[in-house]
């Protein structure tokens, strides 16, 4: 019971975030929607290492990745916004059509 | 009903609340601080989860993570005080949709398994420290170096991608 | 030779006159004189009994022959110069008439026609002088065509004369039979058929105006004076008592008193009408036709001589009697007697002439028409039953001699209308003197005369007696007792030629005009069945070829419709299989241009294409799972 319960939270911050990262113009924005995908991601494999198993430590290894990965991919986002922002003057996703075909 | 499951369903239901408050607010310092608000209580269900060095060590990252984040919307939105009332989000529609469906598959899948047994008793916290540096240092220990080692090459893409290029330089 | 040049020269006059009608008088005068010339000339060259023959080819077995022996010498000798001097005549009479060249030129042809018809030794010749006579007879009376005068007598003239020529026709086909030539032989082998005869005799009886034929010499005087004296009295009508003459041995003697009674009746009644007439060439006209009667008298009492003494004398006297008429027709512009009363006082030189020409036919010595009368008397006494002869023959005598003081008398009158001045006068003088001459001479050659021409002249005292006696009386009686004008519905019936039932007009036009309209109706309803037949047949190709043309509209609608079956299904094709494809190919380019509006470039929807696919995948697996 108490597994459903979290995985269901974990799965509304999953969808919240990928609402967000569809919706938001801003390159920040989305990313921050990435951050909250990657946080629902990250409650259901501790919920998985807690309620199923609890004596496997790749589980909470798993989960320091994933939130490495938040962190690094935090960085190169903010890296790219510093760059975009400094050749075209906004992050606006909208505007950023350049690889349109 | 257990202690444990109040406290997750609050803190759960704090996280998905200012999660929500994301996007919802027009003011980016605001929506910045809702995340990380919304990371904290994720924290916090780590801990309740008796999962207690990741709660912390989440706790803390998030922390410091979000307030850069504060910084840089303040430095790139168009807006970030929120007061001019421009609406910036885009595809509203479909968005919601997919969310939503996504979400919705996830929870039937969720409530339709088997999830089998469950665990009853945890290790406690010393024990999980002692444990999680065993098997990061026996198991995992590839897993760890490499995760190191993409975060130096992170660190260089990111210090080398942010860098000023004049038109003589490469 | 010169038998060819004496016809030839009148009508070589005759066509020069058509080509030169400026010296059209001139040119026939040359014509006639030339002839007479001619006659003279072969009169003189001629032995005594020999003759001059000209024969060519004519049709196979009858050739055409010309013969100048003394009979026809003799003949040819009076016609030549009584034309001659008509001609001279004619010079001052056509003077101030109008229709010249057409006269001068039909006169010489006419001239030429007759001495044809004189010298002619076979009858093939003998028809062609006679037919051309006919036809410038016609001619010659409608001179002055514009007048209605004119066309009525040249029509009934030509008409009458015509449809009497079929006796000639017949009896000539009958002699060619029977001889097996057409040459006209004094000895024949045989004689002819009593109907051939007859049918001769009808042929003669319309060409010498016998009674019942006439009414056309009446007709006839409508034409100019001339033509009167040369054609009508001297000539033409003489043409059938030479044809006569001619055809005499080969007449059976069965035919003989039909000629006489032919004659004789003619002597009577056109003697009574010349008696009882009103106008001066009327008069004369049926005087002619009476003293033809003579002449046919003469022949059937079987004396060709004197019925030959008779034409010659005729010819003088009737000639020269016209051109006086002739003379004062141009002073009074008529010839009825009450305008031309007392016209000899006034032109006394004529009618001195005149009245010599009017003794010598009523038979008075040492004229010559005493001999001849007596000629004919004598073989009046001298035939069979010689009661009927004599009796017609004193008869006509007094008759001529009363009608002949009569009209002398009218014209010695002392009041009369105003004459006109008349032009050339003395022409006119001189032809007539010329005749007259040839009347006061005649008497002394004409016994010569005859008997050079192989004939012999009867003698009888008791003609001579009587015939003084019935001249003498007749004259007597016409000057002192006939009166001017004869009134009664008697005397214009004998004027009017003894009209029976209408006459000529009633009798014979309507009905011929009739039964021409009749001939016209049926003829027209051939026609008309011959038009319907033909339009029948015309009306049943155009249907038939309507009904081909919708044959074929048919057949190329046919064609049409499989044309359109191919376009409609290559419209098909085109449309279809085509379309189809090209639509594939369309669809295609725009499902590229459909898949191209993915790679938008923009960012957050190249992110919502990946969570489509995503959620898309997880389906699948989450199905495949379960």
């Amino acid at each position: 019971m108490e597994l459903q319960i979290t995985l269901i939270i974990g799965a509304i911050l999953f969808g919240i975030g990928l609402y967000g990262a569809l919706s938001q113009t801003n390159l920040v924005m989305i990313m921050m929607g990435v951050e909250l995908m990657l946080g629902g991601c990250m409650l259901n494999l501790v919920a998985f290492w807690r309620y199923l198993h609890p004596e496997t430590y790749s589980i909470q290894m798993f989960v320091l990745v994933v939130m490495t990965v938040m962190a690094l991919e935090a960085a190169v986002g903010f890296a790219i916004a510093t760059q975009r922002f400094r050749s075209k003057g906004s992050v606006e996703s909208e505007e950023a059509s350049d690889l349109k075909e | 009903m257990t202690l444990q499951l109040i406290l997750i369903i609050i803190f759960g239901l704090g996280a998905i609340w200012f999660g929500w408050r994301v996007f919802m607010t027009s003011s980016m310092v605001r929506s910045a601080l809702s995340l990380l608000a919304s990371m904290a209580f994720l924290g916090f269900l780590f801990l309740a989860l008796e999962a207690e060095f990741l709660g912390v060590l989440q706790i803390m990252m998030m922390a410091t993570e979000m307030s850069i984040m504060a910084i840089f919307m303040m430095m790139y939105m168009m807006d970030p005080g929120g007061m001019s009332g421009m609406d910036m989000s885009h595809q509203k529609k479909p968005s919601i949709i997919a969310a939503s469906v996504t979400g919705a598959l996830v929870v039937l899948v969720i409530l339709f398994t088997n999830w089998g047994s469950m665990a009853v008793t945890v290790p406690a916290a010393a024990r999980q420290n002692h444990d999680l540096g065993i098997e990061v240092m026996k198991r995992s220990m590839m897993i760890f170096e490499t995760a190191g080692v993409t975060i130096l090459v992170a660190m260089i893409a990111a210090a080398a991608t942010a860098l000023v290029y004049k038109k003589d330089m490469i | 030779m010169i038998l060819l040049l004496t016809i030839l020269v009148p009508l070589l006059a005759a066509l020069v006159v058509l080509v030169r009608p400026a010296k059209a008088a001139w040119i026939g005068l040359a014509g006639g004189t030339l002839a007479l010339v001619g006659a003279l000339v072969l009169w003189l060259s001629i032995p005594e009994d020999g003759f001059h023959q000209v024969t060519w080819s004519g049709l196979p077995g009858l050739p055409f022959v010309l013969i100048a022996d003394n009979f026809t010498m003799m003949l040819l000798l009076v016609v030549t110069s009584v034309a001659c001097f008509i001609f001279i005549y004619s010079r001052g009479y056509m003077a101030p008439e109008p229709g010249k060249t057409a006269f001068w030129s039909v006169m010489n042809l006419f001239l030429a026609a007759m001495l044809l018809l004189v010298l002619s030794g076979d009858w093939i010749s003998f028809v062609i002088g006679w037919e051309i006579m006919g036809f410038a007879s016609y001619r010659l009376i409608a001179t002055w065509h514009d007048q209605p005068g004119a066309q009525v007598g040249a029509n009934k003239a030509f008409m009458m004369t015509r449809v009497t020529d079929m006796g000639l026709y017949l009896g000539i086909f009958a002699i060619i039979l029977i001889s097996g030539s057409s040459a006209i032989s004094a000895q024949p082998v045989h004689q002819l058929y009593v109907w051939a005869g007859l049918a001769l005799l009808v042929a003669v009886m319309g060409k010498s105006a016998q009674v019942p034929f006439q009414s056309w010499l009446s007709g006839a005087m409508a034409g100019p004076t001339p033509v009167s004296s040369l054609l009508h009295s001297a000539t033409l009508v003489a043409a059938g008592v030479i044809l006569l003459l001619k055809a005499f041995p080969l007449l059976p003697v069965s035919v003989l008193p039909w000629i006489g009674a032919a004659g004789s009746i003619t002597i009577i009644l056109a003697g009574l009408t010349a008696v009882f007439s009103d106008d001066l060439k009327q008069m004369l006209a049926a005087s002619t036709s009476s003293q033809l009667g003579f002449m046919l008298l003469a022949i059937a009492a079987g004396y060709p001589g004197a019925a030959a003494a008779h034409l010659i004398a005729h010819a003088f006297m009737k000639s020269s009697l016209f051109l006086g008429a002739g003379i004062w027709q141009h002073a009074y512009h008529s010839t009825r007697f009450d305008d031309i009363k007392a016209g000899g006082r006034k032109f006394k030189v004529t009618f001195y002439g005149f009245a010599l020409a009017a003794l010598a036919l009523a038979g008075i010595p040492p004229l010559v028409g005493y001999f001849s009368k007596d000629a004919v008397i004598a073989a009046g006494f001298n035939t069979d039953p010689a009661f009927w002869y004599v009796a017609a023959a004193l008869a006509g005598a007094l008759l001529t001699a009363i009608y002949m003081a009569r009209s002398a008398r009218i014209l010695w009158k002392s009041k009369g209308n105003a004459p006109e001045k008349i032009h050339l006068l003395n022409w006119m003088r001189a032809g007539m003197g010329l005749l007259i001459l040839l009347v006061l001479a005649g008497g002394l050659i004409l016994q010569l005369v005859i008997q050079r021409m192989d004939f012999e002249l009867p003698h009888s005292t008791a003609a001579i007696i009587s015939g003084l006696v019935v001249a003498l009386a007749g004259l007597g009686i016409g000057w002192f007792l006939m009166p001017d004008h004869f009134r009664s519905k008697t005397t214009t019936f004998i004027r009017g030629h003894y009209s029976l039932a209408g006459g000529y007009r009633a009798l014979i036009v309507k009905p011929v005009l009739q039964l021409a309209y009749y001939f016209n109706r049926f003829e027209k309803g051939i026609d008309y069945i011959i038009m319907g037949t033909g339009s029948l047949f015309f009306n049943i190709s155009k249907t038939s070829h309507r009904l081909d043309n919708f044959l074929d509209k048919l057949v190329s609608l046919v064609g049409t419709v499989n044309l359109g079956a191919g376009r409609l299904a290559r419209w098909l094709d085109d449309q279809g299989l085509e379309k189809s494809l090209y639509q594939l190919t369309v669809s295609v380019r725009q499902m590229g241009q459909q898949g191209r509006r993915l790679q938008s470039g923009l960012v957050h929807q190249e992110m919502m294409w990946s969570v489509v696919g995503f959620i898309s995948f997880l389906v699948i697996l989450i199905i495949s799972i379960l």
